[in-house]
């Protein structure tokens, strides 16, 4: 056991949205944030990441612009719009939602009679 | 709402600038590779050669990640594209030949059909310029035992105008050439519209200066105005605006002018004058000829006028039953009575021509899609390999499809650039007296572009996807089999050969007709008259007071008589005139009559008009002066020329040229015999007059595309023709200013006289050979590429063929065939093709012949044309296969089994 899992399909883009939400990065940043937030648990797959990001742009979700990173080189910057801020709220909600049910549901036991 | 906004502004964005959407994915995924690499060294103490490629291979392929950015944004297909197009430039690059030989073929046939289309829309669909124009209608009585306008409805238009509820602002127009003479006494002809004031209200357009015309101008009594159009208002009044106020003399009446219409107006049709419509008391189907019009009334379609109108025919129908029988009212989009669209199937015919012409295309279109499909098929290795290396069967077919449109796509812009020119020239046609009618405007619109990349696609399919969709079409598997197994990838059997006699058939079949066609219609645009037109000017003799009064009586018969002699004498008077005549008919006006022949000479004086050929001849007929012939200086070959005594109603004498004599009458003398021209219309109750020939003379040699050339002159009777034509023959090149000398002697023998257009023979000749100018390069052209075409179809599919056969060859070599024997087989199976093609084509086009012509093609030139088609097309098949054959036999045996 290495401490990663796999992650669930579709919840790539309400992670990356999560990881835009704590502040302004380019997609490299957004990887390490990920493996940060996630305690290393979740492996992202680097390519996969930008499929996430150009799709949650297309969808007006982010919002990106050129800007110069640390070491001083051209790199592309993401940050979340209204529209993003607002799924990424109900992709919450609907998460913990689905959480609780799943783990009421592992939580029941068999009952005598 | 907001997502679909940012899906259009991302697609947008990703579309307007493919280049930089990728270049910009490129860096943003070599600046995480880096970053990646760099932390590998950091953290794991790698090597940067090491850390780079551990990078680069748990990122993924860029390119793999950046096509699927492109597929998020809807446009990864313009890479595609742009790639297709590329290599679509590269294959006309390539295959040069075939690219101008099929692009020239298409741009040809892309050009007559935009040119059909542009002609057609205008005379179809026509946009009047005025606010909401479309509503704009005209309604005509129509009579059905004539088959033809009924235009005497004065009467009907004051009922239509109280009691019809769909159609508003009724209005009427008389339209006339009237002389115009200003306060300078300056006289010219002017086109002139006497309108009711409502003609105005219809078309919504204000006046430039002063007032359009008034309902109280139209009152029994009210004091003449006129308004005039700006064009009038520019020439004769030097853009003036004081010429409101101003008098002028209209057809002899003095006029006030009140107002000035703008630029481009010139309703009803292309009029630049306006006085009223004065109504006054009329019977039923009585009066002067008028077009009557006005606008549909809000919410109300022509169907709903319609009925209206049924109804109110049918009540005039019963009320006045002698006149109105027959007559039924009918409401038509407001150009077509002017263009003589009145007949539904009129209209339905131009769309089939409109059609049809599109055919030309599509035929076009197959021809080229043959030589691609034999190139396609060549290419099949390639294609295999695509699809082996994971491309859809859709992806070979979209390249396919970008070649065949960059191809075409080229082809429409020289079609367009070629159509824009021809209907430039167009616009110098003139329709009847001065020029076109005002909403007439030849040029490219909006719609002829769109419909020409309609047809660019169209062809682009032909030629593209249909070859496409054939290589393409079988499995994947036998494909690349066949192809590692070095045998014929596409199997050539039937439909292969069947493609090979059809395309003979068809272009032996259509090339002569074609050929015919051209040189019928370079006959009529290049032929040169037989004297110096450009010395005679002619012109038409108007009474204006009569026209007016639209009826031509005794007393008015000698009267123009007698002004027709003084204007001769004061014409042969002038300085530059050598001499002058008055004719019924001018040059290039003859009529097509139909003359029968009385079959026997007459003997001992017992005439046998009974004995006359039934059917007759069709003719050219003119109605000719005394000095007619003389003024031409056209040769009497027998008998005499006219004396005054034949000039009268009695006299029953002709002449004849020498076509006639030799066509007609089959030679042999001709004096003496006698012809008579037959009923017009079945019916009609004109009384059997005998004419005897009395005289011949020669050919007078002028263009004239109606009648053919065999001529029976009749005596005019000056008194009893109205109108008779003037024509003067003027001592050098007619003098610029010819025509304003006339006019102003016309003038001065009296006002009321008045000339009509001015010309001279030459103009008039050169005008009527403009269109069969166009017609023939227009055929001529589309003649050329077919033959192009079909030449380099049958080449490509011939070469092809025996191509096919060299491992057959080489194999029947090792067995040891013998040359002959081979070569026998290629050209016998060539040679079945050939020969079944021609055959099937000369059948063809011996029937299309036979139905269209009566078999007049074949019994001319037919006789050379169509074997010579055959024999040109014969000779480009079996050249086609002699190449290719000859290369097979130079193949080693070895060799060709080794392709095995």
């Amino acid at each position: 056991m290495t401490g990663s899992a796999e992650l669930l399909p579709g919840t790539l883009d309400m992670l990356v949205l999560q990881a835009v939400h704590l502040g302004r990065m380019h997609g490299f940043g957004l990887m390490l944030r990920i493996e940060q937030i996630t305690g290393g648990a979740l492996q992202v797959q680097q390519g996969a990441l930008y499929g996430a990001l150009y799709r949650l742009e297309h969808q007006g979700l982010v919002a990106s612009e050129w800007g110069v990173s640390g070491n001083n080189r051209r790199a592309k910057y993401y940050r979340l719009t209204a529209a993003g801020r607002r799924r990424l709220g109900q992709e919450t909600e609907s998460w913990y939602r689905l959480v609780d049910a799943i783990g009421m549901a592992l939580r029941a036991t068999p009952q005598e009679g | 709402m907001h997502t679909l906004l940012a899906r259009a502004r991302s697609f947008y964005r990703a579309l307007v600038r493919p280049q930089q959407l990728g270049a910009d994915m490129e860096d943003e995924m070599r600046f995480h590779i880096d970053m990646q690499a760099q932390r590998l060294v950091r953290e794991h103490g790698l090597d940067e050669r090491e850390a780079r490629r551990r990078a680069a291979l748990a990122f993924g392929g860029v390119q793999r990640h950046k096509e699927l950015g492109r597929r998020i944004r809807g446009v990864q297909w313009v890479a595609g594209a742009t790639l297709d197009v590329r290599l679509g430039l590269r294959m006309l690059a390539k295959h040069r030949g075939l690219a101008l030989v099929g692009g020239f073929g298409m741009a040809i046939a892309i050009a007559i059909a935009a040119v059909a289309f542009g002609v057609i829309s205008a005379f179809v669909d026509p946009t009047l310029p005025f606010p909401q124009g479309d509503r704009v209608v005209s309604i005509q009585n129509w009579d059905s035992r004539l088959s033809q306008a009924n235009r005497r409805a004065l009467y009907d238009f004051g009922l239509w105008r109280a009691q019809l509820r769909s159609v508003r602002e009724l209005g009427a127009a008389r339209m006339l050439v009237e002389n115009l003479v200003d306060e300078a006494g300056r006289s010219e002809p002017v086109a002139l519209a006497e309108m009711t004031a409502s003609g105005f209200r219809v078309t919504r357009t204000p006046p430039l200066l002063g007032r359009s015309l008034l309902d109280a101008d139209e009152a029994e009594g009210a004091s003449p105005v006129a308004v005039i159009g700006y064009d009038l208002w520019q020439s004769r009044f030097n853009g003036d605006s004081r010429v409101v106020g101003s008098r002028v003399r209209i057809g002899g009446e003095l006029h006030t002018v009140v107002g000035v219409m703008p630029q481009g107006f010139a309703f009803p049709v292309r009029q630049a004058l306006w006085t009223p419509l004065r109504i006054g008391t009329v019977l039923p189907d009585s009066g002067p000829e008028i077009h009557v019009f006005g606008r549909l009334a809000d919410g109300a379609t022509l169907q709903r006028a319609q009925t209206e109108l049924d109804a109110l025919s049918a009540s005039l129908a019963r009320a006045e039953p002698q006149t109105h029988a027959m007559l039924r009212a009918r409401v038509l989009p407001y150009t077509y009575p002017f263009l003589d669209l009145n007949d539904p199937a009129m209209v339905r015919w131009l769309r089939v021509v409109q059609g049809f012409v599109m055919v030309i295309l599509v035929y076009v279109c197959a021809n080229v899609a043959i030589v691609v499909y034999a190139r396609t098929a060549a290419r099949e290795a390639e294609f295999v390999v695509r699809t082996a290396l994971g491309a859809s069967r859709g992806r070979i077919v979209a390249q396919l499809l970008f070649e065949g449109l960059v191809l075409s796509g080229a082809a429409s812009v020289v079609g367009l650039a070629l159509a824009a020119g021809a209907l430039r020239r167009a616009n110098a046609l003139e329709l009847g007296t001065g020029g076109l009618p005002f909403w007439m405007r030849f040029g490219l619109s909006v719609d002829t572009v769109v419909y020409v990349t309609w047809l660019a696609v169209l062809a682009a399919v032909v030629i593209g996807v249909l070859p496409a969709l054939r290589v393409t079409g079988r499995d994947v598997q036998s494909r690349i089999r066949a192809i590692g197994g070095g045998a014929a990838g596409l199997r050539l059997g039937r439909s292969w050969t069947a493609l090979v006699v059809a395309q003979l058939a068809i272009t032996v079949t259509l090339l002569p007709i074609a050929m015919y066609s051209y040189r019928a219609a370079c006959g009529h645009a290049f032929a040169e008259p037989g004297f110096a037109a450009d010395r005679y000017v002619a012109t038409a003799l108007y009474l204006d007071d009569a026209t007016r009064r639209g009826a031509f009586g005794p007393a008015d018969a000698r009267r123009y008589a007698a002004l027709q002699r003084t204007l001769l004498e004061r014409l042969r008077d002038e300085s530059w005139v050598a001499g002058a005549v008055v004719t019924g008919t001018v040059p290039g006006a003859a009529q097509r009559a139909r003359v029968l022949v009385e079959r026997d000479r007459p003997l001992g004086g017992t005439r046998r008009a009974d004995t006359a050929d039934v059917g007759g001849e069709v003719v050219g007929v003119s109605l000719v002066g005394a000095d007619f012939f003389d003024a031409f200086g056209v040769a009497r070959l027998a008998g005499r020329a006219f004396r005054d005594d034949d000039l009268t109603a009695s006299a029953r004498a002709v002449i004849v040229n020498r076509s006639f004599v030799r066509d007609v009458l089959g030679g042999g003398s001709a004096i003496g015999r006698r012809v008579r021209r037959l009923a017009a219309v079945p019916g009609d109750t004109t009384p059997e007059v005998w004419y005897e020939i009395v005289g011949v003379v020669d050919d007078l040699r002028y263009p004239d595309s109606d009648v053919p050339p065999a001529a029976v002159y009749f005596p005019l009777d000056r008194a009893a023709t109205y109108p008779v034509s003037l024509v003067v023959r003027t001592r050098g090149p007619a003098p610029a200013a010819a025509a304003t000398r006339m006019r102003a002697l016309a003038a001065g023998v009296d006002p009321t006289l008045r000339l009509g257009d001015i010309t001279t023979l030459e103009d008039a000749r050169r005008q009527e050979q403009l269109v069969w100018r166009v017609v023939s390069s227009g055929i001529g052209f589309l003649t050329l590429s077919v033959l192009l075409l079909s030449a380099a179809g049958i080449y490509a599919l011939m070469s092809f063929t025996v191509t096919r056969q060299r491992r057959e060859i080489g194999i029947r070599t090792a067995l040891g065939a013998q040359r002959k024997q081979l070569l026998w087989t290629v050209f016998s199976r060539a040679g079945t093709q050939v020969l079944g093609g021609l055959g099937v084509g000369v059948a063809l086009a011996l029937l299309i012949d036979v139905g269209l012509t009566g078999g007049a093609l074949l019994r001319g030139q037919g006789l050379v044309l169509v074997p010579a088609a055959g024999l040109v097309m014969a000779i480009v098949g079996l050249t086609a296969a002699f190449g290719p054959a000859r290369r097979a036999l130079r193949v080693e045996p070895t060799q060709a089994l080794r392709e095995q």
